[in-house]
């Protein structure tokens, strides 16, 4: 599937080259003569090329000054932390991250975190496209209610699944292993992730299985060869969205882990707030550091994020 | 049509899986709801209906249902009128559009914990940067945990921040799909951009905004963390929603019965909610479009 | 040992049967191996303790390691450390117990959260290691007959002031209610119209730090929630009269506190002094301990004093911080731990936080390498104070979690409700009339108890 950004920006005040729009006739009322029209023209022009980019500049910094605060400030020594407002500071200092890797076991956190959010796109991508491609192909009656059904899961307070998860865990021996919490991403990533792939294969016509199915493939091998490779788009979207609700989940992995080893990175953070003294410092690093890997994954995944997200929006 | 019996084993081997996984959790936290486990490890005693009527005649509980819908209407209605907005201008053509997409959409990629740690930084009434911004033009810096209108803003705020993108990605999307000949067609007719947008843009965009809204609409009113990292629920619970609540309950007030009760009304409401909305915008008929 | 076990009826076991054997079948068909649990550790002794521990500051952690690290060398018993905040302890054991892997040790600062683990029959009584000692005042306090955990502090809620401002502006150290007030307004800079810099902070927030801290001086006043029999006389004769003229009181210092008071916490308790932006607070020992960290200059113009009442008298709060040891198959162990703990390393651990770890064990104050500490000896003056105030009669020693005619879940529960820290939100922040809130917060403790 072809990202938009590729296509031809469509509206009605963007100038594009040999596609000049048909313009409706002024009345003759503003008719003075046509130079004053062309200058007019060009100032309107002007003036609008002018508003756009002070828009996409306000965006720009709403969107991410609060990111860049966040770091330029964990590179402020403690103690000028709370006096000093300036917006570029240099050198940066670099001891609260170092402090934050005293106290903290960040890398283990970090290889847990990884560890989920792998665990969780794998589970979450292989059984919601099993479930999405049968509520789509399969005949049998309920299928809407079937998918409604998931967007239901939704609706109860997740928090409230952790203390059941809990209780059934203990029978099993996955109380505070990544397992169990493992379990609770997926219970969180699953819904949406069958809500997504549902608008996908939705979307793909049947006749392509079908022509696979008439050159001898069973459903089953169309299915993996044909439909799979098709939807990769939509299987990317929701390995991205599964990543996003593990990375960040932290009230599962609060309620579910208890080893100071086995936490994931919100949680070990969360755990440097409620310490005795408030260190802005350390924090705002730990914070850095969450969000530094995401970003790095988000210039890879931007654009399958956004073609996949959109599929399964417009057509969910 | 022939049905591969691998798809179908596979498809009712997932499901399953699917139904413990999610259903599980859920059928026994409603299960919770009739019983009485006050302490964390007391004896489960049946109580048939008491913690739900207790629930509802406790002003809390109502407080916490007019304060969620609040903030989470403030919100969608917030996230849904800057995202269209915001998508708009991307739209538009301009140097560096990619890059400038890209960092529309950042916001949506942090954990919420990290975005409300920022928030705290910046809006931290005695060293925030806004006191500094606001103490160098001689204003002074509002106490906003103290103050029900700005406890409850700051939380629509950074909400709004947060989850705009996602409406802005899902709109951007939307936008692709209208045929420019609705446009043409508009500017023949002698349609501003005004009208353009009312007459072609927000119809065409429909379909999108049932999605998006239903989405939005079922996880706001479900937040939990942001609230409970930025307000806890103050200031006199004027911040308490449902899941804080049924939070509260469970595990400051080790009524896990009574937490279970507030969390099942609370998806009750919301699946009624959620009914009557598909109701009034069916997706299926969303899905042909306009 | 009887534990509620969720998840035990038929429905709930075989839902959850189901999950583990498709989970298991799953993962194999999709061959996840990229998702491993961490193996259990298992030392040779075949013995793992588990120890909860909410001392998080770096050298509390390395003290503790040190010992563990030592006994397992010693004795082949190992034992695993996890951290927690301490607003957290309560959930955090709770959980662990729910979910059948209890921790063996866990250290807590609130009797409220010690006396809702004793009744909910989760710990053993450490009565026979208590009594081995002589125990400052209320340290040692019992429940049902025994001892349910060993001290290695009190934390004290002493009013910090500056010297330095005081001299500046020629305050003394108030005596009354209304002297207070005073010095906070004197000492209070306003910045157009918002306070810059509060004239104090007793925090509001529903919250244990508000229970700890924020009201030594209504019970200087000789504020009763309970009478004898444990019947509520909060609202009743005289001590509604306390707590009404105490809330007026409060209503006055908030005008003086910096903003954001409804977010304070432990942490801005200290950092609020520390940077400066307060000129008094509320904190233990451990304030000392974050200024000569983050602001040396100020740790040698600090001073203390226990919280005035309306005329005269006076009070401190209190909390203790102490292990337990909880009911499990290897309490046994966990209790020769503690032993060894307490004999062999008990000094190093109260140093590992200096001023904050007030000795509770009357001993330790005879103790040569504890009083040699370099900067015990440096606030030496404070920590005699300190002890000052524990050895006489002029100072009220009391708090929430302990109101009433004895050591009772009661009061525990009324402090983990968040009661009064809610009867101050209503006056400042909901502009109650005192008389309503006192009648208010009242009718909410019966309710509970």
């Amino acid at each position: 599937m072809k990202s938009h950004v590729e296509r031809l920006p469509i509206d009605s005040d963007a100038q594009v080259p040999g596609r000049e729009p048909i313009r409706y006739q002024p009345s003759s009322r503003y008719g003075k003569g046509v130079q004053e029209k062309t200058f007019w023209k060009s100032f309107k022009k002007c003036s609008m090329k002018f508003g756009l980019y002070i828009a996409v500049l306000a965006i720009c910094l709403y969107s991410f000054f609060p990111i860049y605060w966040m770091m330029i400030s964990s590179v402020r020594p403690s103690q000028r932390l709370f006096l000093d407002s300036s917006l570029v500071f240099w050198p940066p200092d670099f001891s609260s991250y170092v402090s934050l890797f005293q106290q903290t076991n960040y890398i283990a956190n970090f290889i847990n975190s990884v560890l989920m959010a792998v665990g969780t796109i794998v589970v979450s991508i292989v059984l919601s496209a099993f479930v999405a491609y049968g509520a789509t192909r399969l005949r049998f009656r309920g299928k809407t209610t079937l998918v409604a059904s998931m967007l239901f899961a939704y609706m109860f307070p997740p928090l409230m699944l952790a203390i059941p998860m809990a209780a059934a865990f203990r029978s099993f021996g996955l109380t505070d292993t990544l397992w169990g919490l493992l379990i609770a991403h997926l219970a969180i990533s699953l819904p949406l992730a069958v809500w997504l792939l549902w608008g996908f294969f939705k979307s793909m016509p049947f006749d392509l299985e079908e022509a696979a199915m008439v050159d001898g493939c069973s459903q089953f091998e169309a299915f993996i060869k044909v439909v799979l490779p098709l939807s990769a788009p939509g299987l990317i979207t929701v390995a991205i969205f599964s990543f996003l609700l593990s990375w960040a989940d932290y009230v599962f992995a609060l309620i579910l882990i208890m080893s100071d080893q086995r936490k994931t990175l919100p949680v070990a953070l969360e755990s440097l707030l409620g310490a005795h003294d408030l260190r802005w410092g350390e924090v705002l690093a730990g914070a850095s550091l969450i969000a530094l890997p995401l970003f790095l994954i988000f210039i890879f995944c931007y654009r399958y994020f956004v073609a996949g997200l959109s599929a399964g929006a417009v057509k969910g | 049509m022939v049905q591969d019996w691998r798809i179908v084993a596979l498809f009712i081997g997932s499901i399953v899986l699917l139904g413990v996984i999610i259903g599980g959790p859920l059928i026994y936290a409603i299960m919770l709801s009739f019983y009485s486990a006050k302490s964390f490890i007391g004896e489960l005693q049946w109580v048939g209906l008491k913690n739900y009527t207790s629930a509802l005649q406790d002003p809390l509980f109502w407080l916490s249902f007019t304060n969620g819908l609040i903030i989470a209407i403030s919100a969608i209605v917030l996230q849904v009128v800057l995202g269209v907005g915001i998508a708009m201008v991307l739209n538009k053509r301009f140097l560096g559009q990619t890059v400038v997409r890209a960092i529309a959409i950042l916001p949506y990629f942090l954990p919420t914990v990290v975005a409300c740690l920022i928030a705290q930084w910046m809006l931290d009434p005695n060293y925030g940067l806004l006191k500094s911004i606001l103490a160098s033009i001689g204003a002074g810096m509002p106490d906003w945990s103290s103050h029900a209108f700005t406890a409850r803003g700051t939380i629509v705020l950074v909400s709004v921040w947060l989850w705009t993108p996602f409406v802005v990605t899902c709109v951007l999307a939307g936008l692709q799909t209208i045929p420019t000949q609705l446009y043409e067609a508009a500017r023949v007719d002698g349609a501003g951009a005004w009208r353009q947008f009312w007459h072609v843009t927000i119809p065409g965009l429909r379909s999108v905004l049932i999605v998006v809204i239903l989405l939005r609409g079922i996880w706001m009113f479900n937040k939990f963390d942001l609230i409970w990292l930025l307000t806890k629920g103050g200031p006199l619970n004027q911040t308490e929603t449902l899941p804080t609540l049924a939070y509260r309950k469970s595990f400051l007030e080790f009524n896990l019965g009574g937490g279970a009760a507030v969390a099942t009304i609370s998806f009750l409401i919301l699946a009624g909610v959620i009914l009557v909305y598909l109701r009034l915008f069916p997706i299926d008929d969303a899905k042909q479009g306009r | 040992m009887s534990i509620y076990i969720p998840g035990r009826g038929n429905m709930a076991a075989s839902l959850s049967g189901m999950t583990r054997r498709n989970f298991l079948i799953s993962t194999a068909a999709i061959g996840a191996a990229s998702v491993a649990a961490p193996a259990v550790v298992r030392a040779q002794s075949g013995v793992t303790l588990r120890f909860l521990n909410t001392e998080t500051s770096v050298a509390s952690q390395t003290a503790l390691k040190n010992a563990c690290d030592e006994y397992e060398s010693k004795f082949g018993v190992k034992i695993i450390i996890d951290s927690s905040p301490i607003s957290g302890t309560m959930e955090k054991a709770m959980a662990a117990i729910n979910a059948g892997q209890s921790y063996d040790i866990v250290t807590s600062g609130f009797i409220a959260v010690v006396l809702e683990l004793v009744d909910a029959g989760v710990l053993i009584p450490l009565t026979d290691m208590v009594k081995k000692y002589d125990w400052g005042k209320g340290a040692a306090w019992e429940y049902e007959g025994e001892n349910w955990y060993y001290p290695f502090d009190y934390n004290l809620v002493v009013n910090y002031y500056r010297k330095d401002l005081y001299a500046q502006k020629g305050l003394k150290i108030p005596e009354s209610w209304d002297e207070f007030v005073e010095n906070c307004q004197a000492l209070t800079v306003l910045d157009g119209g918002n306070v810059d810099v509060g004239g104090c902070v007793i925090p509001l927030a529903s919250d244990s730090s508000t229970n700890w801290a924020s009201f030594g001086n209504m019970f200087a006043e000789g504020t009763q929630l309970f009478d004898g029999d444990w019947n509520v006389v909060l609202d009743q004769n005289e001590n509604a009269d306390r707590a009404a003229r105490f809330l007026d009181f409060y209503a006055e210092l908030y005008k003086t506190m910096p903003p954001g008071m409804n977010a304070v916490g432990y942490a801005q308790l200290m950092s609020l002094f520390a940077t400066g932006k307060a000129a008094h607070t509320l904190y233990s020992g451990r304030l000392v301990e974050t200024l000569e960290a983050t602001n040396p200059e100020l740790a040698d113009q600090y001073g203390i004093f226990a919280s005035p009442g309306s005329t005269g008298q006076k009070a401190l709060s209190y909390a203790f911080d102490g292990f337990l040891v909880f009911k499990t198959k290897q309490s046994e162990e966990a209790v020769k731990f503690l032993q060894w703990f307490v004999d062999e390393h008990y000094v190093d651990w109260l140093l590992s936080a200096w001023m904050n770890n007030h000795p509770s064990r009357m001993d330790i104050y005879e103790d040569e390498r504890w009083k040699s500490h370099p900067m015990i000896k440096k606030h030496w003056e404070t920590m005699m104070q300190m002890k000052s105030f524990i050895d006489g009669d002029g100072v009220t020693i009391t708090s929430v979690d302990t109101s009433g005619p004895s050591i009772d879940v009661r009061p525990c529960n009324v402090f983990n409700a968040n009661i009064l820290p809610e009867m101050l939100q209503q006056k400042v922040l909901g502009n109650r009339s005192s008389a309503d809130c006192v009648a208010a917060a009242a009718q909410r403790i019966r309710s509970i108890i």
